[in-house]
C-alpha cells in the first residue's frame, strides 16, 4: 500500500525564557497531495542572538518550501538526496541569508542592538538571526532528511525500531551547534533519503536539542521515543497523536528551560 | 505506557572541576590552609548560582595533585551535598601538572560518552612550575585535554598562588587571552579570585555561544592586603 503521509508540529516555550519571554524555535509544516513536509528550528538562546526568533522563523518556512520543491521533482529516494545535497543546501543558505539581509533593511539594528553584534562585517549582520534547522519530507515512495546543526531526526519502522539516518557531524560534540548564521554554513548541511517502501518507514520525526537534551538517557532515548510513537500511531491514530503532541512537550520545557519542538511525519496507512 | 512520551527527564549537569595544587610547595606560608578556607568559602557562592539555575544541576569534582593525582572528591556530588574537608599538601610533593591534565581528560571522555549537559567548568589552582619526573609533561596533559571536545569545550580558569606560580602555564591551560588570569598574593585574594572564578566559570558554562565571543569575563577589583606570598620566603 502506498504511505499517506500527515505532518503534525508542536512547539512550547522553555521555562527559562520566564512567563513572557518569546519562544525562539519555529516548526512549520506542509501537505499538497501525497507529499508532506515538516521543519523545526531552533533560535540560538544566548544575546549576541537577539532576532533568533526570527531567524528560526525564516528557517523552518524556506527549508519546508525547498524540500516540497525538491519532492516535487524527485522520481526516487536517490534523485531526491542528490536534490537536497545540490539543490536545497545551497538555497537554503543563500535563502536564509538573504531574508536576513532583507530583515535588517526593513527592521535596522538600534542603538542597544549594536551593543550586543558580535563579529564583523556579513557575520555580524547574520550572527543575531542563528538558528539550526531540522526538515522532513515525505512521498509516496521516498523519504528525506535535512539537518544544519543540532537536534534529532529519527525514523522509525513498523515493527518499532528506528534510526538515525544522517551521518554523525563531528562539529556537533553534545556542546556546540553550527548555524545558519555562519558565512560557510552550507558546508555543514547534511541530507539522506531513503526509500519508505523498501524499508517499512512508520514515521519520522524531527527535534530541536530542547527535548533531547534533559533526557536522562542521554544516549538511547530516541530509540525509545520511535518505538513509542509506533506504537501510539498503530494503537490510538494519528489524531489522537496530534491532541497529545503538545503536551508531551510541556516537560522537557520546563525541566530541561530550553525551547522545545518536535515535528512528526505519520504513515497514515500504518494506522488503518 | 506513561503520559509521557519516552523516558525520565531530568536537569542538564554542569560538572564542575577544581584540580588543586598540593605540592610540597603549598605547605609554605599557610597557603594549603588558605586553600581549603578558599574552597570551603565558594561553596554558598556555588549553592546560590545553583539555585538560581533550576535547570542545571551542579556536579562538584576535586582531584589534587603533587607527585601523583589524587581524587578528593571522585564521584560527582551535587552542591547542595557537598562539604569539604580538606586536604592537605604533600610534604616534598611535586607539582605532576601533566598528569593531573591528563586525568582530566579521560574525565572528558567519560562525558563524552554520556552525552548530556553543560560544557564542564575547570578551576585550576597552582603555586609552582609544571614537573614532569613521574608523569607526561604539562604540555602532553594539555594536550591529551584539548584533544577531548569536552575538554576544549571547557569554561577553563587558573588562579596562580604566590610570586613562583608559572602564570605561562596557567595562561596556557585557559586558552583565551581575554580571560583574566589572577595570582594570589596573600589569603584574602585567594578566597575572593576562587569565589570570582567559580561563579564566573559557572555562568560561562551554562550560556554557551557560537564561538568564544559572548562570553566576557571582568576580573575581579584585587583586596588589598600584604603580598605574603610575593614577598617572603617563609
Amino acid at each position: 500500500m502506498k504511505p499517506s503521509w500527515l505532518a503534525l508540529a508542536a512547539t512550547c516555550r522553555g521555562s527559562l525564557h520566564g512567563p513572557s519571554g518569546i519562544n525562539q524555535d519555529a516548526c512549520a509544516t506542509c501537505v499538497e497531495g501525497e507529499i508532506a513536509a515538516v521543519a523545526v528550528a531552533d533560535g540560538h538562546g544566548h544575546r549576541a542572538h537577539f532576532r533568533s526568533e526570527i531567524g528560526s522563523r525564516f528557517a523552518a518556512d524556506l527549508t519546508v518550501d525547498l524540500a516540497m520543491e525538491a519532492a516535487r521533482a524527485a522520481s526516487d529516494a536517490s534523485h531526491l538526496r542528490s536534490l537536497l545535497d545540490e539543490q536545497l543546501a545551497p538555497s537554503l543558505v543563500s535563502g536564509w541569508q538573504q531574508r536576513v539581509r532583507e530583515h535588517v533593511r526593513l527592521h535596522p539594528f538600534s542603538a542597544d542592538d549594536r551593543v550586543a553584534l558580535t563579529g564583523s562585517g556579513e557575520e555580524a549582520v547574520l550572527r543575531p538571526y542563528g538558528s539550526t534547522v531540522i526538515a522532513l519530507v515525505a512521498t509516496s515512495s521516498c523519504l528525506g532528511v535535512v539537518q544544519l546543526g543540532d537536534g534529532d531526526a529519527v525514523v522509525a519502522f513498523a515493527a518499532g525500531e528506528a534510526s538515525r539516518p544522517l551521518p554523525e557531524d563531528p562539529q556537533l560534540d553534545g556542546i556546540h551547534t553550527t548555524s545558519l548564521c555562519q558565512l560557510d554554513a552550507q558546508q555543514y548541511v547534511r541530507a539522506t533519503a531513503l526509500d519508505v517502501r523498501a524499508s517499512e518507514v512508520a514515521l519520522a520525526f524531527a527535534a530541536t536539542d530542547g527535548f533531547g537534551a534533559p533526557q536522562v538517557d542521554g544516549t538511547g532515548w530516541w530509540r525509545q521515543v520511535g518505538a513509542e510513537l509506533v506504537t501510539h500511531l498503530r494503537i490510538h491514530g494519528a489524531a489522537w497523536m496530534a491532541a497529545k503532541l503538545p503536551e508531551w512537550l510541556i516537560e522537557p520545557a520546563e525541566t530541561g528551560g530550553d525551547d522545545t519542538t518536535f515535528a512528526l511525519l505519520l504513515n497514515q496507512t500504518l494506522a488503518e | 505506557m506513561s503520559d509521557r512520551l519516552g523516558g525520565a527527564v531530568g536537569r542538564k549537569p554542569l560538572h564542575f572541576f577544581f584540580v588543586l595544587d598540593v605540592s610540597g610547595s603549598m605547605q609554605r606560608a599557610g597557603r594549603i590552609q588558605a586553600l581549603n578556607n578558599a574552597i570551603r568559602e565558594v561553596v554558598p557562592h556555588l549553592r546560590d548560582d545553583a539555585r538560581a539555575n533550576p535547570h542545571a544541576q551542579m556536579l562538584i569534582r576535586i582531584l589534587a595533585f603533587a607527585t601523583e593525582t589524587r581524587w578528593i572528591v571522585e564521584q560527582p556530588i551535587e552542591i547542595e551535598k557537598f562539604r569539604w574537608r580538606g586536604v592537605d599538601a604533600v610534604p616534598q610533593g611535586f607539582t605532576e601538572l601533566g598528569l593531573a591534565l591528563r586525568e582530566l581528560a579521560r574525565c572528558m571522555r567519560e562525558l563524552a560518552e554520556q552525552a548530556r549537559g553543560y560544557p564542564p567548568a575547570i578551576i585550576l589552582v597552582s603555586d609552582g612550575r609544571p614537573t614532569h619526573t613521574a608523569g607526561p609533561h604539562y604540555s602532553t596533559g594539555l594536550r591529551e585535554l584539548m584533544a577531548e571536545p569536552w575538554g576544549r569545550a571547557a569554561v577553563r580558569l587558573a588562579l596562580g598562588v604566590g610570586k613562583d606560580a608559572d602564570m605561562n602555564s596557567l595562561r596556557r591551560f585557559i586558552g583565551r587571552e581575554d580571560v583574566p588570569l589572577l595570582r594570589a598574593d596573600n589569603p584574602q585574594q585567594l578566597v575572593e579570585f576562587i569565589v570570582w572564578a567559580s561563579k564566573a566559570a559557572s555562568r560561562g558554562a551554562s550560556m554557551p555561544v557560537i564561538g568564544n565571543s559572548g562570553i566576557s569575563y571582568t576580573a575581579p577589583d584585587a583586596p588589598t592586603g600584604d603580598p605574603i606570598w610575593s614577598t617572603t620566603q617563609p
